[in-house]
């Protein structure tokens, strides 16, 4: 009976949510940039599964000006909204020593400041409504700054705290916010990589998130192996990460 | 151009649905005409609202403000020969009920709930317990007044196409101001109610179809738990007008109506608090099976029962619905024609128990044909289900209603606005406009 608003869903772990979330009947509205790909798969999240109630918007976050009425229209065609997921997010491999300042430009702009307007919208929705739930897929790469991708580490570091602070600010009004840093899992944007360990496949890493945003957890990996990484990354000193390398 | 007013927030009394709104309170037609004239200047198109008794998302607006009619609430005009009273759309029937019964007058079809207004009433085409007799609520309504385009008034008088367009109409693109509506004369404000036992469905359904030519008033409170032989078996609850005796009080005044409403004597707050403890919890299966058990050893049991305790259950509980929180419930009502009732309800009960939602308070009931085209009620019997919505039971839920969804597409049944909280009126519509 959940009526959730996905952004960024059309591939990856977004579209396994979208999936997990239609599989158990609710509403899903998925805000995706490319029409073509949110037609297919609204298309056929409907026809597999008929009891949800699935509906797209085609929005691209990097465009600042369809960022409210996109918001707007998916409360619209939502009816309300129970848990409102940002999950867009881009990572621009590279060498690991050169910065490329437009892809680092897109990775904040795409990962943090539209997030931060999105979440922003969304927090003022759920702060009247009085209930409900905000999510945000940040990374444990938000954890701490890497050689391999800083604009990457830099961008969820800020989505989490944002989140953070969205958490505190929300919490007299009955809404929770939760943070997911999922830990690797097997999309497009993990494909071939090198020196990945303890992958999750797509819908699995969805079936997880999925319940573990059900109990209201606030802040959670996948595995819960990952929070004792997470936990040793946090407090590692210093100059073992300059002797690390990426990711 | 001025701002809309902020958001707030607005819920349907199941408090599932809700939506972020500027809400309008206008307390005049001069202020409904400003609040429209906001609303267009701001390119938003609003939702008109009543008291918010619908129990989904009928009264809420999730595209934009919400004008909350209940200001316009003034008694204009009475007609004692004809029994034509003209009120503001905000009235709501307990306003109207209170100043009608001293007079010798009841509303023709009234709620089970007092506290929604006559606008609403007529947006949702509701109706009662009196359902094969008197119909719904608009075959009383003499006219309505729509105030069009935000600006001119514009009396409809009944039996017109642009009435018919009214009627039922709860996304109406411009406001009821003002309705007339022909109350009934009533010798005295008391009920003589029968309540019998009906051991299963198919007794359920003869015994409401039996009794709707000779009582006014027929409805069946159903155990949907009860399973085997006993599925669907049911409380009967029939009633007429009791006749004025002499040497009797004739109940018509307020104090007399309200001091038939009985709460036991656990007081009001306590009972609330059982209800949160219990209303989303198996122990419903308890309360129901001692109401049917009751009913058995009672026997045919004849009462007295003032029309407002009769008729107005649902406010026995003042708040009732905060017990639902926070996930609240959704309600269903199931209209199926006459023919099909049986095989139908059948299904619905097997459906609740297969999936292990059950509803923990069913009412049935008999119904004459709508006259109105944008009407739900046929020659038939309706179910009217409640479920509370958990954690839990979200998934079952929704498949069980999308489940009901199908069966009434199967059967040739409706689904009701008032009632609807998971958009079941529209996809029914999308469904037959497809095929």
């Amino acid at each position: 009976m959940k009526r959730v608003i996905l952004v960024g869903a059309t591939d990856g772990l977004g579209k396994a949510l979208a999936e997990v979330y239609a599989e158990r009947g609710f509403w899903v509205t998925i805000l995706g940039r490319s029409r073509e790909k949110l037609e297919a798969l609204v298309a056929d999240l409907r026809g597999r599964f008929p009891v949800a109630t699935v509906n797209g918007v085609v929005c691209d976050v990097a465009d600042a000006a369809r960022l409210e009425p996109a918001f707007h229209e998916a409360i619209a065609v939502t009816g309300h909204c129970d848990l409102f997921l940002y999950n867009a997010g881009v990572m621009h491999g590279g060498d690991g020593v050169t910065s490329v300042p437009a892809l680092d430009a897109e990775t904040m702009e795409v990962n943090a400041v539209a997030a931060v307007r999105l979440l922003g919208l969304a927090a003022n929705w759920f702060r009247v409504a009085g209930r409900g739930q905000i999510g945000g897929i940040s990374s444990i790469a938000g954890d701490r700054g890497r050689s391999g991708n800083p604009a990457y580490n830099a961008s969820k570091a800020a989505l989490s705290t944002f989140l953070e602070g969205l958490r505190n600010r929300l919490a007299p009004f009955g809404v929770t916010v939760s943070t997911v840093k999922p830990g690797f899992v097997g999309t497009r944007m993990t494909a071939g990589k090198p020196g990945l360990f303890w992958v999750a496949p797509a819908a699995e890493a969805a079936r997880i998130i999925a319940d573990r945003l059900e109990k209201r957890h606030e802040v959670f990996y996948v595995y819960r192996r990952w929070a004792l990484l997470g936990l040793a990354m946090r407090h590692a000193p210093r100059f073992l990460f300059k002797r690390l390398g990426p990711p | 151009m001025s701002a809309l007013p902020p958001p707030e927030r607005v819920e349907g009394f199941g408090l599932y649905n809700v939506s972020v709104s500027p809400v309008f309170r206008p307390g005049s037609l001069d202020a409904l005409r400003e609040a429209l004239a906001t609303c267009a200047s701001n390119g938003s198109k609003p939702v008109f609202r009543g008291a918010g008794r619908s129990y989904g998302d009928a009264s809420t607006n999730p595209a934009g403000p919400v004008v909350e009619m209940t200001g316009l609430n003034a008694v204009a005009g009475f007609d004692e020969a004809s029994g034509i009273v003209r009120a503001g759309a905000g009235l709501t029937l307990g306003d109207l009920w209170k100043w009608s019964i001293p007079r010798g007058f009841w509303p023709p079809v009234v709620t089970g709930t007092m506290h929604v207004t006559l606008g609403g009433a007529v947006a949702m085409n509701v109706h009662g317990k009196n359902g094969w007799k008197k119909g719904t609520i608009g075959d009383h309504v003499e006219s309505v007044s729509i105030l069009r385009d935000g600006c001119r008034v514009e009396e409809i008088a009944h039996g017109t196409r642009a009435f018919d367009d009214v009627v039922g109409n709860w996304r109406l693109p411009d406001p009821i101001v003002e309705v007339s509506l022909k109350l009934k004369k009533v010798a005295t404000g008391y009920l003589d109610v029968e309540a019998t036992a009906a051991p299963n469905l198919a007794a359920t359904l003869a015994g409401l179809d039996g009794a709707k030519e000779d009582w006014d008033y027929v409805v069946g409170w159903m155990d949907c738990w009860a399973s085997g032989r006993s599925l669907g078996r049911s409380v009967l609850h029939v009633a007429n007008e009791h006749p004025a005796k002499e040497g009797e009080p004739r109940g018509l005044s307020v104090e007399e109506q309200v001091a038939d409403i009985h709460t036991g004597p656990v007081p009001a707050p306590v009972l609330l608090l059982g209800l949160k403890l219990t209303a989303a919890g198996p122990q419903m299966r308890f309360v129901n099976f001692g109401k049917y058990a009751a009913s058995l050893l009672g026997g045919r049991a004849r009462t007295r029962q003032s029309l407002v305790a009769y008729s107005f259950l649902l406010d026995y509980l003042p708040g009732w619905n905060e017990a639902y929180r926070p996930g609240g419930f959704i309600q269903y009502q199931l209209f199926v024609p006459r023919d099909a009732a049986e095989a139908a309800f059948e299904r619905a009960l097997d459906l609740q128990h297969e999936m292990g939602v059950v509803s923990s308070l069913a009412v049935v009931k008999r119904h004459r044909a709508d006259r109105f085209s944008r009407g739900y009620a046929l020659d038939g019997f309706s179910l009217a289900l409640d479920f509370p919505v958990t954690r839990k039971n979200a998934s079952r839920l929704i498949a069980l209603a999308r489940a009901f969804d199908a069966l009434l597409l199967s059967c040739g049944g409706r689904a009701y606005k008032a009632k609807d909280c998971v958009g079941s009126v529209e996809r029914l519509a999308a469904a037959r406009g497809a095929a």
